[in-house]
């Protein structure tokens, strides 16, 4: 026992302080290398994560309250009133509808004469925000699907307005979906207005992208909408990411300097949609259009 | 404050350790999130001091993987700090008993200030960091909490005969 002999245990217990901090320093350098560079950490991190689940559950409580208690306060003219806006805004969205179907139809049509390869329109899971990364530099969010809804690493998520991230671990239950705003993100994009291609990079602040290795003749002007341009796989291409905001020629800097705000409400929404990535086939898709090309 | 091994220290320390938890995670606005206190950082040392011989650098090894685990972050670089903090902690607690809050509170700025540079580089080798010194803004409001959080939680662990 060595709380019987605090002389001695104070003289002793120096060098195996030092010894066990040298241990498990080494151990979390280790971790932290294997962490970052393998996945073989995963399953263990997934394990670990079920205990994070009440958690979240916990902090939860007070926006589940102010929710619960925002539907029973509504009074009945602000029903009205956002039921006659809704059915405006239904009408509204119907009529693009009914056009982008035949629309839909004409691109098919269009791409088959050309032998491109068709776009497919991707499956969906809704979800909902539970919590935000503890760090204010850091832009991650905890969504509530996981695994066991059959989410997968890699997949991107949107909100109603535009591209909102990709999910980068998946748990059971939950979860983590990077934001394109975060400094680490970037994101192959081009110009709607004209296809110049570009990569969007997060700057670490919500309301900012800028766009990286855009030559100083491109045209990209401010107020053009940036679409995902489908390029490295990971995102589908159409989805609007940002809407540029300055564009700045310094004669100085090989490249122009371009700043764009996100279109989606990162900090605002709470129903996201994770788009089922693997829904779209690009394998097959490419196949197709090389057996194509030897039928001919 | 005992240097003995004790008994019935383990459920106020792990209680201790969930209310941290759930502080260091609860969501702020962005404005108060940098300057979110360490809470589990401020927890372990109080924890250190008052029973070295049962909270040692293995245990808050431990408790800074969960906290990987919950935060997300790559996993070792909190445990990493808190051991490093428990560490310095063991070296230093026979001094920081004769310390008053204030001397007490500049001990703490020191261990936390220095255990965040730590891990703010192994941050930027493994990933991103922010670019600004608001990284240290955190250790200076633990520090500034450091007397009212002592005085709390041994009060706490006296009125549990911990």
């Amino acid at each position: 026992m060595a709380g019987m002999h605090p002389m001695k245990s104070i003289f002793s217990s120096g060098s195996s302080i030092l010894l066990r901090l040298f241990i498990v320093a080494v151990l979390s350098g280790g971790l932290i290398l294997v962490d970052k560079y393998t996945d073989w950490l995963d399953p263990v991190k997934r394990i670990l994560g079920v205990t994070t689940v009440p958690f979240y559950h916990l902090m939860d409580i007070p926006y589940e309250t102010a929710e619960v208690m925002d539907d029973m306060l509504t009074s009945r003219s602000d029903l009205i009133e956002l039921n006659s806006k809704l059915r405006s805004e239904n009408i509204i969205l119907k009529k693009n509808m009914q056009r982008m179907a035949a629309l839909t139809a004409e691109n098919i049509r269009l791409r088959e004469t050309l032998g491109g390869s068709q776009r497919v329109d991707s499956e969906h899971l809704l979800a909902e925000v539970v919590a935000v990364d503890p760090d204010p530099f850091v832009h991650r969010t905890v969504i509530d699907v996981g695994l066991n809804d059959g989410v997968k690493e890699g997949w991107p998520v949107i909100d109603a307005k535009g591209l909102v991230g990709q999910v980068v671990e998946a748990g059971y239950q939950y979860s983590r979906v990077l934001l394109i705003t975060d400094s680490t993100h970037a994101v192959p994009v081009e110009v709607n207005r004209n296809g110049t291609r570009a990569i969007a990079v997060g700057t670490g602040n919500l309301d900012q992208l800028k766009l990286i290795y855009v030559a100083d003749t491109a045209d990209v002007e401010e107020g053009d909408l940036l679409l995902t341009s489908g390029l490295g796989g990971r995102f589908p291409a159409g989805y609007p990411v940002a809407r540029v905001t300055s564009v700045y020629h310094d004669p100085g800097r090989p490249y122009a300097l371009v700043k764009a705000l996100p279109v989606a409400e990162l900090d605002r929404s709470r129903q996201w949609l994770v788009l089922k990535s693997d829904s779209i086939d690009y394998q097959s898709l490419s196949s197709d259009v090389s057996e194509e090309a030897e039928d001919e | 404050m005992n240097s003995g091994s004790k008994k019935n220290w383990f459920w106020p320390f792990l209680s201790g350790i969930l209310c941290a938890l759930l502080l260091e995670l609860w969501p702020l606005p962005d404005w108060m999130a940098v300057a979110r206190p360490e809470w589990m950082a401020l927890v372990l040392i109080f924890w250190v001091m008052f029973l070295p011989y049962n909270v040692g650098v293995v245990t808050c090894w431990l408790v800074g993987l969960l906290v990987d685990v919950f935060k997300g972050d790559y996993l070792g670089l909190n445990a990493m700090k808190y051991a490093v903090i428990a560490y310095l902690c063991l070296t230093l607690y026979q001094r920081m008993r004769m310390f008053n809050l204030l001397q007490q509170s500049m001990m703490v700025f020191l261990m936390l200030g220095l255990t965040k540079l730590m891990s703010y580089w192994w941050q930027e080798r493994v990933g991103s960091v922010s670019d600004v010194l608001w990284f240290l803004l955190p250790s200076l409001v633990s520090a500034v909490l450091w007397p009212s959080m002592y005085y709390m939680l041994r009060r706490l662990n006296y009125r549990w005969h911990v």
